[in-house]
């Protein structure tokens, strides 16, 4: 394990804790970003469905955690949206910050849509439509809004974890 | 294409695969998270276990460093005022115990013997005790005169033995000039002379002189004032500590008073004059554990066998 996956395991936790730990600090008229989300998508456009999908494994577990639901609630929304933006992502032209952020509202709205439905499932009397439009959607803006910020705060910090990994003694 | 390379162009798939399908397990068979929390929040416990002591310590340590540069003004305006709550306590306890003290001697002179109800009785204070005697803040002019008898509730302490205005002398048992007619409370034992007096030396003890060799005195027996004496009869005078006896027709007695009169602050003078026909009952008095008894018996003796030496 070098230290480029240390970082990533530091940065999937902690935007994870801020996630659900300090839901405050991010909320805007009861709407909050899913910075795991946003983490997920991250990984699959700029390292591959894998580490995508096991971001999500990570940041699932701990969601599933925090907010005290059955465990692969959040995990499988998150694998899933990352397998399927891993795997788009060699299909696409994602250079532009405009494109990054229209595929986090995609994965957003996706990634809302399969949470809603599992808990359709678990809960029938649930009003899906109405679910998705007042909660996911305004998420999945929100979420857009803030994909550049957050992009460009991890590409900064594996750039640097990436020189650092290059320059390495072990290399 | 070997089975190595196929699992490693599906690798990814496989993982989404597996991981899909154990989170659908998971979902149906609703596990809960619960374990996992409580197994993670224990390790997240254990793990900052050390950093919070070690946050706490510092944290007592720096506070205790800004107090000891930066507040000693504060500390010794504190120590300042604490001496002073002390000082003040200690000053509060004395005055509460002089003022228990004065209680106790109130309480203990209202508790007076039946016998002494029935005397005239003056009450005085003790201003200063030299040689023996005790100068005493009632005088001629309180109806006080020489020879009164001066006691307390324990026993005889003196006689007056001066008087001006304002104060009299009592002599006591300690001084020289102090007789007082005393028998033996066993046996109504006098001796030839009736007195008992100081020994003038500095044992504080006094001497009953002129006792028959016959007579059967005893170390411990209680000596009481006398018939003959210008006291109530019966009253303690003090305990026979040591018999001599001089190979003559004479023995002695050393006598350790009951009243030590240099921790009086408080006497009474008896004012009355002894009225013989009463002495009978006073003559029946007699003591237990220095205390007065009186047994009101109709006592069939003579005036004359009672005032007998």
């Amino acid at each position: 394990m070098n230290i480029n996956h240390i970082i990533w395991i530091i940065i999937v936790l902690i935007l994870s804790v801020l996630q659900t730990g300090w839901p405050d600090i991010l909320r805007i008229q009861g709407v909050t970003p899913d910075l795991g989300l946003i983490m997920v998508i991250y990984f699959a456009l700029f390292y591959g469905e894998e580490r995508a999908m096991f971001t999500g494994l990570f940041a699932g577990i701990y969601q599933d955690i925090a907010s005290n639901t059955a465990l692969g609630h959040h995990i499988l929304c998150l694998v899933i949206t990352g397998f399927i933006f891993g795997k788009l992502s060699g299909r696409l032209i994602s250079e532009h910050p405009a494109i990054k952020s229209a595929l986090v509202f995609g994965g957003a709205v996706l990634h809302g849509i399969l949470f809603n439905i599992i808990v359709y499932l678990q809960d029938p009397y649930t009003n899906l439509i109405y679910v998705i439009f007042i909660n996911t959607v305004p998420s999945a803006f929100y979420s857009a809004l803030m994909t550049p910020f957050v992009f460009w705060l991890l590409q900064q910090i594996f750039r640097f974890t990436d020189f650092f990994s290059a320059y390495s003694p072990g290399k | 294409m070997n089975t190595l390379d196929t699992s490693k162009a599906y690798r990814s798939t496989i993982i989404f695969v597996v991981i899909c399908l154990l989170c659908i397990i998971s979902l149906l068979r609703e596990t809960p998270s619960t374990p996992i929390r409580n197994f993670l929040k224990q390790g997240i416990y254990l793990t900052t276990h050390p950093l919070i002591s070690i946050k706490a310590q510092t944290g007592k340590f720096l506070d205790y460093v800004v107090a000891v540069f930066f507040e000693t003004d504060y500390l010794k305006n504190e120590n300042q005022t604490l001496k002073e709550d002390i000082l003040r306590l200690r000053l509060a306890l004395i005055e509460k115990g002089e003022r228990n003290y004065q209680l106790e001697k109130k309480l203990k002179m209202a508790t007076l013997p039946e016998e002494w109800k029935s005397l005239k009785l003056l009450q005085a204070n003790v201003l200063e005790t030299y040689q023996g005697a005790l100068r005493i803040d009632r005088g001629s002019r309180d109806g006080v005169s020489v020879s009164q008898p001066v006691v307390v509730p324990e026993g005889v302490v003196g006689i007056i033995i001066e008087t001006s205005l304002f104060s009299s002398v009592v002599a006591t048992l300690h001084h020289r000039e102090c007789r007082i007619g005393a028998m033996i409370q066993r046996e109504r034992l006098r001796p030839y002379d009736g007195v008992i007096y100081p020994s003038g030396d500095l044992r504080k003890i006094c001497t009953m002189n002129y006792i028959d060799i016959y007579d059967k005195v005893r170390v411990g027996d209680y000596v009481v004032t006398s018939s003959e004496s210008t006291f109530p009869p019966g009253l303690p005078i003090g305990i026979i500590q040591a018999i001599h006896e001089s190979g003559t027709l004479w023995k002695s007695a050393d006598i350790t008073p009951i009243v030590d009169p240099y921790k009086l602050d408080c006497v009474f003078i008896i004012l009355d004059k002894i009225d013989p026909l009463n002495i009978a009952d006073f003559d029946n008095a007699h003591i237990s554990e220095g205390k007065i008894y009186n047994e009101k018996t109709e006592s069939q003796t003579p005036i004359q066998e009672l005032l007998a030496p």
